[in-house]
């Protein structure tokens, strides 16, 4: 890294090595604004502060403020303290009003070799932000104030003047907290340097409105005023809790305290602000502090970023150091040493300079923020120091930053400059997740469990998540507003059916399915038993399966195409066309850094969300048995290429699959019909048949329908008003992050009532000895769930009698269509759990006893009988027809009993006794 | 004088512009809107001035314009990515700085201080020869028959357009009247008229490859035509029929009848998805190894449309070649299906042979599926997928009973007269084009029907029909679906529009039951 030689209007440009040209600052030649001080006459644009240039010195030199983010014009002397505190005191802020008649800062012992001495102010100046009358004295004077008065009740006003939701306290006295002293010692407590500033809390501070405004218009200069405060503040704080015998701050100890403070950069990391879209930012953003949203898409390794620049005269061996000055270093044109006074002869060393972190991001605009038709737009982000690898490739971010422009060269190895600008934000503040649009179920995440270590900082807490939706939804009213509105639809008596209809409205009927689906999506509440083995216990699901199966064209793949639309998360997946790799995680070689990484796939996809998957039943074997885990652990396990884990994939299944014969054999049990393992059937909560039935009336009703949907304008929606697409959304979307609805006792026992009743279907039929089983516990976790959706739906706190009645309604509804027992016509949840029914375990007994009779008979006796004339000889004895599979599991049952063996291949096949059984 | 002012603004824009902003009064933020309407006004509003503009087209490649000349370009907007650029807006002494003018001023030349407030936004995109245009509408657009030197020189970011290793144009469009361009989506086809500079791709990057740069005066969407839909194109129904029959379909005329259904489908609502239905000619012979590769059908085809293109399908360009865009390093890469809308899309599958498909082919089936299904492309993004709809017709050849890939709305297998069974593949040179009268009819009733296909209505009397219709036949054949219902309300929806009638009658339900049928019949 080089400094410019010539051409002082030059700015300093990244090392080539970035993928991403970057200068690391703004250049010199603007008319920027300026702090006027100009206390060096000899070094005109350098600093007031004399830089030590010996490095004997260093471990002497107060630290500097110094950020990578603001490259602010203004410099500020940190008081000096060290162990002279008893020198301290109040008027210490006079000192930076420039009042200077009491200074309390002894000028620094460190020996200036080259530089001359100018620590401090000059009395007679007014520091006020070049351009502009704010003085910045009196800014300083506001913050001071504000870290020293701010109680949260001011907060609470504002916000009730915004008519928003406001937290209620405790205890008064919580309102009463002066809140930053709290924070700042907790900042000392902890080691901290970062205090993250809420700028609303600035806002709803009546004395500093002022200053908010000043913040957002120049926070290059305002910011660092700030964090002069802030590290003054805090040697006041330390000082008066030594005072004050506080614990931990006695004595040497606390001297010690000091000592560290005083070593220490401080930084207000400033956020809140209302997140608008990249689109709008604009050329008069320029220098201002602005925040956006976006998805992070690539971030660079760290790049050193020269901070201090080392030089040395090669005649006289004199050495220099010019710290970093608008985003370029100036290089001394001659010696400084009068001696000396060589000219061209200061070369920089390299070691000895020093460097920041630095890390430039790509950020790109997130999906819903794309006008309709357009590809999205990206910008560039610098961050620097504990803001570095923060976040990573993937990430939705909201991020606090000064707006730059700059100009840049055409051609980095042309000198020449077209005035071409470029773009790109300083980020002073950055956290991960924009909440709300996001749309995952908030409940599937440990508490705290998404927060980065090293972020950072005390104060207000980012992850406030009452503040995050606001800005995700873009608005402080806004949000309100719609708030109002779903909670007015929640109280709609024809609430139910109205959701019902306004899910996919342009689908004729099925009203029981569009239901089920509804409160797929509202979902069940997740429960994990805390006190159970292994820290934090096993967690119940509360995500509900629903499974569609029916003849063609019945619109299960629009049914499932339009959950896909509305579901937080919603993934969309043919079981046809993808494989295990497209539905679960798979192992990638990364082709830019050559390592192994994991891509997840649809299910991990849609980790608490909704995951649609059409054509189930022709989906491979090896997919499918992926799909076990994830429906009941609601985990994917990888084993592959040396990468073992267990990802989480927390997700609703929505499946649709169509019978066997593509037309649904009503002769035959469902689980003949469909081809998929019982075990994986019984995983789903509801099981829909959708069957297609000639029926006049229905088919005169069908057919206007569609009629009207395809042939004339005016799409026919049911007749009745439904909800737009957005507001069911936000519906959902408002009821699966704020309701949690828990089980009255009065729900309880409706709830094993109706379990019980539901179990005793099959065994209270006096005409009937079998027991079947009609209901498992499988079931009776279902009715839970689906009646903790409906109460979440009514956003409910409580699920009450009603919840349980629908939800069983519902059961019965789903059940006496998929476990009818074609032969007897009673429900039977045993055809789904085994796959076989009492009918049909019935009629198995019955053969089997034949078969023995045949082969005890006369005719088999010895040498056995042949397979197809033993299935010719039983259907001529049954009335009803013998089937071929039927057959052969009898066969393989008794087999496997000992009774007879099979010898033989295909059509040679011979059954025979085994002798002695 | 505004021909005067047309001439000088073709000989000098650079001047033309300064003028403009020298005689401007008001706030310089109105300044790009007020030279936008200047322009359309010269130029936009009839197309004998639009003419006076040299084309920027693969015959008159950029090389071949001198630096900061005046020309127009018809291309596809392809990619809106890229961040805005920031120019100085004005310049010392009162001159104007936008249209490539302040950024190109070398260093020695710059104001020695400018202010921050003089900086504005111009919106970048990238634009490309519109994809799959056939040679008859270049024409018809450029009617200008000096053929420029074809140059043998590669365009910069090949993998920006649709096709790949077909000759084009891509050019950064930098558009300073932003509102005006906010309006512009992807797949957009737009007639442009700026500056041709030559500038570098991206100026933060290191190395950087120099790229035609058209700094936008005026621009004008593409219209959808509105020729006067007269009674007589009906008429020309049968002969085009007959035409295609005889010289693409060994004398078909039922898969014709099918195929000219199928040219006048475009999306019509989305909500309901009724949605243009794609189309299998199966039974389709693949080509003998003496006859040429491509089918005669793409001849006819690409003389009586617009915007259409033939992809050959084999396994190799399925794995290899991209089907939908996809951003790479942040730069978007254009895929075959990338086309405007209202292009017609022909895929032959005959030159498909057994052999693995991976994964990246798998994808780009499901691609094509997609458009077919739901008029919609995945752009991918990282982290990202955008949904983008389409308006593409598509019509699948294959040798088998069924497409091997796709299932589309309707299959129509060839039955073939022996004595035309040749005609399948001809050369172009044998194929009997009508004469430019009759030629210019077909085109406008296709261009007809389709508009037609938007206005279709149906009658009370004939939904009452078709309900009644629905539930006879359903109880005369329970295999009957609701899905066959909505089959043959497309059906006889495309046939109202191939007649060019606004109306779906009792007779055009009864014709478009019979068609169906006898198709229905065809099939094995």
């Amino acid at each position: 890294m080089s400094t410019p030689r010539r051409a002082p209007r030059t700015p300093l440009f990244a090392p080539g090595s970035s993928p991403l040209a970057f200068p690391s600052s703004s250049p010199t030649k603007t008319p920027r604004r300026r702090v006027a001080i100009d206390s060096d006459p000899a070094f005109p644009d350098s600093e007031p502060l004399a830089f030590p240039s010996s490095p004997a010195a260093a471990f002497a030199t107060p630290v500097k403020n110094r950020r990578g983010d603001i490259h602010s014009s203004l410099s500020l002397t940190p008081t000096t303290r060290r162990s002279r505190r008893g020198e301290y005191n109040n008027d210490l802020s006079d000192n930076l009003n420039s009042d200077g008649t009491h200074l309390s800062i002894p000028a620094s012992s460190v020996p200036h070799l080259s530089a001359p001495a100018a620590p401090s102010d000059e009395p007679d100046e007014i520091r006020a932000i070049w351009g502009t009358t704010v003085n910045l004295a009196e800014t300083m004077k506001l913050f001071r104030d504000f870290l020293r008065g701010f109680k949260p009740k001011y907060r609470a006003i504002h916000d009730r003047q915004e008519n928003l939701r406001t937290r209620a306290f405790a205890t008064p006295d919580e309102g009463e907290v002066v809140l930053y002293e709290t924070y700042m010692r907790r900042i000392r407590q902890t080691g901290e340097t970062n205090l993250n500033l809420d700028m609303i809390n600035l806002l709803s501070y009546p004395p500093c409105k002022k200053l908010f405004a000043q913040l957002q218009k120049y926070p290059q200069e305002v910011v660092p005023a700030m964090d002069q405060i802030l590290k003054d503040l805090m040697l006041e704080l330390a000082d008066e809790d030594q005072q004050a015998g506080m614990d931990g701050m006695q004595g040497d100890q606390g001297d010690e305290e000091i000592a560290d403070i005083m070593g220490k950069v401080y930084k207000v990391r400033p956020f809140g602000l209302t997140a608008v879209n990249m689109r709008e930012l604009n050329p008069s953003d320029t220098d201002k502090l602005i925040s956006i949203k976006g998805l992070v898409i690539r971030a660079t390794p760290v790049i050193p970023d020269m901070k201090v620049a080392f030089f040395r005269c090669l005649t006289c061996a004199h050495t220099v150091q010019v710290e970093i000055d608008r985003g370029k270093i100036e290089e001394p044109a001659r010696c400084p040493r009068d001696v000396c006074g060589s000219v061209g002869t200061m070369s920089l060393v390299h070691n000895r300079c020093e460097f920041a972190d630095r890390q430039v991001i790509r950020l790109q605009e997130t999906p819903d923020a794309v006008p309709d038709g357009q590809t999205p737009h990206t910008v560039s982000l610098s961050v620097y120091d504990e803001l570095v690898d923060v976040c990573k490739p993937g990430d939705r971010v909201v991020v606090t930053g000064i707006y730059r422009s700059v100009p840049v060269r055409v051609n980095p190895r042309q000198r020449t400059m077209k005035s071409l600008f470029k773009t790109y934000l300083d980020v002073v503040h950055v956290r991960l997740g924009t909440g709300g649009t996001l749309g995952l179920d908030r409940s599937t995440r440990p508490a705290g469990g998404d927060k980065v270590p090293g972020i950072g900082g005390v104060g207000d807490s980012a992850d406030d998540q009452e503040l995050e939706e606001q800005i995700a939804q873009g608005g402080l009213t806004r949000k309100a507003e719609l708030e109002a509105k779903l909670i007015d639809i929640s109280r709609r008596h024809d609430l139910y059916d109205i959701l019902a209809r306004s899910l996919a409205p342009s689908i004729w009927e099925m009203d029981d399915v569009k239901k089920g689906i509804l409160l797929q999506l509202f979902g069940g509440t997740n429960k994990s038993i805390a006190r159970g083995g292994g820290g934090g216990g096993p967690r119940y699901r509360g995500d509900i399966n629903v499974l569609l199966v029916g003849d063609p064209g019945t619109s299960k793949s629009q049914i499932l195409q339009y959950v896909h639309k509305i579901a937080p998360r919603g993934v969309y997946a043919s079981g046809k066309g993808s494989s295990a790799v497209g539905l679960t995680a798979y192992v990638t070689r990364d082709p830019d850094s050559k390592q192994l990484v994991l891509e997840s796939g649809a299910l991990v996809l849609s980790d608490g969300g909704v995951c649609c998957i059409d054509e189930f039943d022709k989906m491979s074997e090896a997919t499918r048995s992926v799909l076990h885990e994830v429906m009941e652990q609601q985990t994917v396990s990888i084993a592959k290429a040396g990468i073992i884990t267990t990802l989480n994939a927390r997700t609703s299944i929505l499946a649709a699959a169509n019978p066997v014969e593509s037309k649904y054999n009503v002769d035959l049990p469902i689980t003949r019909n469909i081809d998929l393992p019982p075990t994986l059937i019984s995983r789903f909560d509801l099981l829909y048949l959708v069957l297609d039935q000639v029926d006049e009336t229905l088919d005169r009703k069908l057919a206007q329908h569609l009629v009207g949907l395809y042939l004339e304008d005016a799409p026919n929606t049911g007749g009745y008003d439904v909800l737009p697409l957005d507001e069911l959304s936000a519906y959902i979307d408002y009821a699966r992050t704020n309701i949690h609805p828990v089980l009255s006792s009065e729900a309880g026992d409706e709830l094993v009532a109706s379990y019980v009743s539901l179990r005793s279907i099959g065994a209270s039929d006096p005409r009937s000895s079998e027991k079947r089983i009609t209901a498992t516990t499988r079931q009776l976790e279902s009715m839970i769930r689906l009646s903790e959706a409906h109460a979440r739906m009514r956003f409910a706190a409580h699920v009450e009698l009603q919840d349980v009645q629908e939800a069983c309604r519902l059961m019965r509804e789903a059940i006496r269509t998929s476990a009818m027992d074609p032969r007897t016509g009673k429900i039977d949840m045993g055809l789904l759990n085994t796959g076989t029914g009492v009918g049909q375990r019935k009629m198995r007994d019955d053969m089997r006893r034949e078969l023995l009779t045949m082969l005890d008979g006369g005719a088999g006796k010895g040498k056995g009988l042949k397979w197809g004339e033993a299935m010719k000889r039983l259907a001529d004895q049954s009335s009803i027809r013998v089937d071929a599979a039927e057959f052969s599991e009898v066969i393989k049952a008794m087999e496997n009993e000992g009774v007879l063996t099979v010898v033989g291949e295909r059509d040679r096949r011979m059954i025979r006794r085994v002798e002695g059984a | 004088m505004v021909s005067a002012f047309l001439i000088d603004a073709i000989n000098n824009p650079t001047k033309a512009v300064q003028e403009l902003f020298e005689e401007h009064t008001g706030d310089v933020n109105q300044f790009p809107a007020v030279v936008a309407r200047h322009f359309s006004d010269v130029f936009l509003n009839s197309d004998d001035t639009l003419r006076e503009v040299l084309p920027l087209d693969v015959n008159h490649p950029p090389e071949s314009f001198t630096h900061r000349s005046l020309v127009r370009f018809h291309g596809m907007v392809q990619d809106t990515s890229p961040s805005p650029e920031m120019y100085l807006a004005s310049l010392n002494e009162n001159k104007c700085g936008g249209w490539g003018i302040s950024q190109n001023i070398p260093a020695s030349e710059w104001p020695s201080s400018f202010d921050y407030c003089d900086l504005r936004e111009a919106t970048t995109l990238w634009a490309v020869t519109v994809p799959g245009q056939t040679d008859w509408r270049t024409e018809e657009l450029t009617d200008r028959s000096h053929c420029g030197s074809s140059s043998s020189q590669s365009p910069p970011q090949p993998h920006k357009f649709p096709v790949p290793n077909a000759p084009h144009i891509g050019v950064q469009i930098k558009i300073y009247d932003n509102e005006a361009a906010q309006s512009l989506k992807a797949t957009d086809v737009v007639t442009f008229i700026g500056i041709l500079t030559s500038e570098f791709l991206d100026p933060e990057a290191d190395s950087s490859p120099m790229v035609p740069s058209l700094h936008v005066l005026c621009h004008k969407p593409q219209s959808t035509g509105d020729a006067s839909h007269t009674e007589e194109l009906a008429t020309v129904r049968e002969d085009l029929i007959k035409w295609i029959a005889e010289e693409a379909l060994g004398g078909d005329e039922d898969a014709a009848h099918w195929l000219v259904l199928e040219l006048s489908a475009k999306v019509y609502t989305r909500t309901t998805p009724l949605l243009p239905p794609s189309l299998t000619l199966s039974r389709f012979p693949s080509p003998t190894p003496s006859s040429p590769a491509l089918p005669t059908l793409h001849h006819v085809l690409s003389d009586l449309l617009p915007q259409y293109l033939t992809v050959p399908l084999s396994l190799d360009l399925l794995n290899k070649e991209n089907f939908s865009p996809e951003s790479k390093d942040e730069d978007l890469h254009s895929g075959y299906l990338q086309v405007p809308q209202g292009t017609a899309l022909l895929l032959t599958e005959n030159g498909v042979r057994e052999g693995k498909l991976v994964e990246k082919g798998i994808m780009n089936i499901r691609a094509v599926q997609e458009v077919m299904d739901a008029q919609t492309l995945e752009y991918s993004f990282p982290f990202s997928k955008f949904s983008f709809s389409t308006d593409i017709v598509t019509i699948v050849l294959c040798d088998g009973r069924k497409s091997a890939f796709f299932q589309t709305g309707f299959t129509v297998p060839l039955e073939t007269k022996p004595s035309l069974k040749d005609n399948l593949y001809k050369p172009r040179d044998q194929i009997k084009i009508p004469d430019t009268v009759k030629l210019a009819a077909y085109r406008s009733f296709l261009a007809a029907a389709k508009r037609c296909f938007g206005t279709v209505q149906v009658a009370e009397e004939t939904s009452r029909h078709i309900q009644e219709d629905f539930v006879r036949q359903r109880q005369e054949d329970s295999s009957i679906t609701a899905d066959d219902l909505i089959h043959l309300m497309k059906v006889a929806r495309l046939l109202a529009a191939s007649m060019l009638e606004r109306e779906v009658t009792v007779d055009i339900w009864e014709r478009s039951k019979r068609l169906d049928a006898s198709r229905r019949k065809r099939s094995p």
